[in-house]
């Protein structure tokens, strides 16, 4: 094998084995739950014994070594030899974990066995009766022997056919040997009371004179030495001197004879009127006879044979049988009789014409099959990234068409221009519908279901509940809900921390649990569901809740807040304490969680990807930790809107919506300014302000505000004009701009101009802290 | 013309493995990963050999082997079953089903291509 091929066959091997590994993860914790379901252990088996295969293919040996002993166990269950304990489980999952590990060592792993390749052997070793018999292959004796001569008795099974065997290939395959004489034997042929095409009812008796070892002879019957009788005698080789190569001629005549006698049989038969088996026997016959004849060497008799084939192919594919065939089949057979009696060497002049035999081997395809196998292909995210940034580009070049249109209608006196911004704004919506289109493939290609994550959590929780000694089930619903690849990729690790913190700190103990008077067994539900161009996914446990005041204690007791601080919270707030880096309830610092890291991993993960994590909790009930994540990042919907000569951009899935408010009834109350929106009392906040632009353009007695939808609440955020919407691809800034909270990103607009796109996430919350930690005075209501 | 071979597997990496293998030596080398896809594909083209894993989901390598019989055009044709399971009463399940040979995992390029040709003849 080359090494390109090696390389290529590895790296798809380990997609292939985290795929496996993941499924044999989840098939195991349903086995341990339905210890005698039959289709699971059949699961985890195949799993393991594609791993095991597939590994040592690609190279994996230590791998697959290594599986092939926890395989083993597996298939003693399948046997209904043993039966699934959690014990046992809990070994084969270890070994998941190991052959990961090994996974990633790959083909350059040691031979030292790793720690917990030890550990998964010794616990599994109770359930095989023997073990560590070394599984290598023993290497067949290679003797190295001076030519020998070997009889052969070869008595097919009468059914050989069926498996797809054709004894003729044997026997030719032994021709490869060396000096060979053939004799067939057609007694049974001539003495069956029915003939049928279909069987076999020749047998051969074979002499080879050969350097190969007694193995090689063997091997060419290794298919078929347990369902035919196959004889082989080492004859000395004083003996094999006595044979001579002039009965080899008899031999092969004999043998040609017979089909001879068969074709005759075969031709009357079709003359009765049983077409279909007289041309099977024909068939059969004439083959055997181009084998005979290759195995003799004979290439007169085998090239006569073949024409004798093709003539009945022509029948067998729809040609027509007559009268006129028949003879000329006679005839064919006559001169095949006649190729047979002259010398071998001499090809005969009907046989130097064609190779009908190739027709024979290679029936021609009817049509050709896709080599397309699987369904679903892997795409390098680099790649798709580039195609997805070309989308969003060309969505974004398409909006300069229509204000194009717009200035050349301007500009137009006459008609002809005119016509043409019309043709301009068709084109313009065409290319439209193109983007639109490549837009949505592509960001289908990017979605991917959240299963890809949720799969590995029933192993987690499960572990979790041995650990820590408690019952929990895990409920896990949605899995089908789709996002984006990188959030996919990069929501793991804080959903893992939620539900870490809620196995170790909100389910109860089994005691604790009892003494409520709650249900023994603890709740964690995992769910995911779409909300418009958003993506939320819910933990939810039943377990102790939070409690707000003993949060806000611990905060002030760390130092991670002033008391001012938490004494201003609202109920959410205090339980975003949690949130907060450094921050744990509990003294005791569990193998699982409490060592204070981990949940800040939860809020800073989730707004990397612009999302909002809210928290409900119910002091004996539960808590729910809700995460929003947009669906996509990439392309989204904003509106334009300007502020203070500048123009901006706020993304559209955090604005509730948009309305004009007199200005007389916006109000400061502690500080706060604040204003009624249709019937509900916002807190407002000036966008000039916050992003330092200067005081508002204009006085105006009606403001311009748009109702912003933000994790810590809503707010209204005014603004002075809204200038339209726009889809916008957002790129991240970089350097010194990339450490301004009040921005996500910046967007190229349809008239190549940048501009900023506003962090309306966190503008609020930022603009507070600001207020909270600096002291300033309250905003001022510009005049 | 190239003779065909339907390489029948649940794991991509032994389709890849067969077809890499096979193709480079001249073969023309479609692929299907489980049983009841193969039959589908043996069903739309005719194929020299095939060549085919045992444990599958979906439908087995046994019960394709079956399958593959019972149609007039692979009552003759050789089918290999390529498998790690080389206790001999899968042999022999293989053999009663119709299985021309076997093959077994791990092979190097060379043990396949031996094979192949052998049941090629």
């Amino acid at each position: 094998m080359e090494l390109g091929d090696l390389e290529q066959l590895q790296a798809s091997f380990r997609h292939e084995a985290a795929d496996l590994l993941i499924d044999l993860g989840g098939a195991l914790l349903q086995l341990e739950q339905e210890p005698l379901n039959a289709e699971v252990v059949n699961r985890v088996f195949r799993a393991m014994h594609t791993l095991k295969g597939s590994g040592a293919s690609a190279g994996f040996r230590r791998l697959a070594n290594f599986v092939h002993h926890v395989e083993e166990v597996f298939n003693r269950i399948r046997n209904q030899q043993l039966q699934s304990t959690p014990e046992l489980i809990d070994a084969t999952l270890k070994a998941c974990d190991c052959c990961e590990m090994l996974l990633e060592l790959g083909s350059t792993a040691s031979d030292t066995p790793l720690p917990l390749e030890i550990e998964v052997l010794a616990a599994i070793r109770p359930f095989l009766p023997e073990m560590d018999k070394a599984t290598g292959k023993t290497q067949p004796a290679k003797m190295a022997s001076g030519p020998a001569r070997y009889k052969i008795g070869f008595r097919p099974n009468r059914e050989i056919f069926f498996s797809g065997t054709d004894p003729a290939s044997l026997l030719l395959e032994l021709t490869d040997l060396g000096e060979i004489e053939i004799r067939c034997d057609t007694a049974d042929l001539l003495h069956a009371d029915e003939f049928d095409p279909e069987k076999c009812y020749l047998c051969w008796e074979v002499c080879v004179e050969t350097k190969q070892p007694e193995d090689a002879v063997r091997a060419v019957f290794l298919f078929v030495e347990d369902d035919c009788e196959v004889s082989i005698e080492r004859e000395e080789p004083a003996a094999s001197a006595r044979t001579e190569s002039k009965n080899k001629d008899a031999r092969f005549r004999d043998a040609a004879e017979q089909c001879f006698t068969a074709l005759g049989f075969a031709l009357e038969q079709c003359q009765s009127g049983d077409e279909k088996q007289g041309l099977g026997t024909a068939h059969r016959a004439a083959q055997t006879l181009i084998s005979a004849g290759k195995a003799h060497g004979h290439a007169g008799a085998t090239a006569a044979a073949g024409e004798i084939l093709a003539a009945i192919l022509v029948v067998q594919q729809g040609g027509i049988l007559d009268a006129g065939w028949l003879l000329n089949v006679r005839l064919l057979i006559e001169a095949a009789r006649i190729a047979v009696g002259a010398p071998a060497a001499a090809p005969t002049a009907i046989s130097s014409q064609l190779a009908p035999t190739k027709a024979a081997e290679a029936p021609p395809a009817p049509e050709a099959a896709t080599g397309a196998a699987a369904a679903s292909i892997r795409v390098d995210a680099v790649k798709l990234d580039a195609l997805m940034r070309l989308a969003g580009e060309l969505l974004v070049a398409r909006g300069a068409l229509p204000a194009f249109a717009e200035r050349v209608e301007l500009i137009a006196r006459e008609e002809s221009p005119k016509s043409m911004a019309k043709e301009m704004r068709d084109a313009g919506a065409k290319v439209s519908r193109l983007a639109d289109d490549l837009q949505a493939t592509v960001m289908s290609i990017r979605m991917m279901p959240v299963r890809q994550v949720f799969q590995r959590f029933p192993r987690l929780v499960r572990d979790l509940a041995r650990n820590l000694d408690k019952n929990i089930e895990l409920h896990v619903s949605g899995e089908e809900t789709e996002l984006d690849k990188t959030v996919i990729d990069r929501i793991g690790d804080p959903l893992t921390h939620i539900i870490r913190n809620a196995a170790d700190h909100g389910i109860e103990s089994k005691a604790d649990r009892a003494q409520k008077g709650k249900s023994a067994v603890g709740r964690i539900d995992l769910s995911a569901y779409t909300r418009g161009s958003t993506v939320v996914i819910e933990v939810k446990d039943d377990g102790k809740g939070l409690d707000p005041a003993k949060l806000k204690r611990r905060a002030v007791e760390k130092g991670l807040l002033s008391e001012s601080a938490v004494a201003a919270m609202d109920e959410e707030a205090a339980f975003k304490i949690i949130l907060v880096a450094g921050f744990s309830t509990v003294d005791k610092v569990t193998d699982v969680s409490g060592r204070g890291v981990g949940m800040d991993v939860v809020r800073n993960g989730v707004e990397a990807l612009h999302g909002a994590v809210h928290i409900k909790s119910e002091i004996g009930k539960g808590t729910r930790f809700r995460i929003e994540l947009p669906a996509s990042l990439l392309v989204s919907k904003a509106i334009r809107v300007a502020v203070s000569g500048h123009e901006v951009v706020l993304p559209i899935d955090t604005i509730r919506n948009m309305v004009k408010i007199p200005k007389s009834v916006v109000r400061t109350v502690q500080g706060q300014q604040i204003a009624p929106v249709r019937g509900t009392v916002f807190p407002m906040l000036w966008l000039a302000h916050a992003l330092s632009f200067g005081r508002m353009e204009e006085r105006r007695a009606e403001l311009a505000v748009a109702i912003i939808e933000a994790a810590s609440g809503p707010y209204g955020l005014v603004v002075d004009h809204f200038l339209g919407e726009v889809e916008i691809v957002v790129k991240p800034l970089n350097g010194v701009l990339a450490k301004v909270p009040e921005y996500v990103g910046a967007a190229i607009m349809g008239d190549g101009k940048t501009v900023l796109v506003v962090n309306t996430e966190r503008l609020f919350s930022l603009q507070r802290s600001a207020a909270v930690t600096q002291n300033d005075p309250p905003v001022a209501l510009p005049h | 013309m190239a003779k065909k071979i339907l390489a029948v597997d649940d794991s991509a990496t032994m389709r890849q493995l067969l077809k890499m293998t096979l193709s480079r030596s001249g073969y023309e080398v479609v692929e299907a990963e489980d049983g009841a896809k193969a039959l589908q594909k043996a069903s739309a083209a005719l194929f020299d050999l095939v060549l085919s894993d045992i444990n599958m989901p979906v439908m087995t390598g046994i019960e394709l082997l079956r399958s593959l019989r019972k149609l007039a055009q692979y009552k003759f044709t050789p089918i290999v079953l390529v498998t790690t399971e080389s206790q001999p009463e899968k042999k022999q399940e293989g053999k009663a089903a119709g299985a021309t040979g076997w093959i077994v995992k791990p092979f190097e390029p060379e043990q396949l291509l031996a094979v192949v040709t052998k049941v090629l003849r």
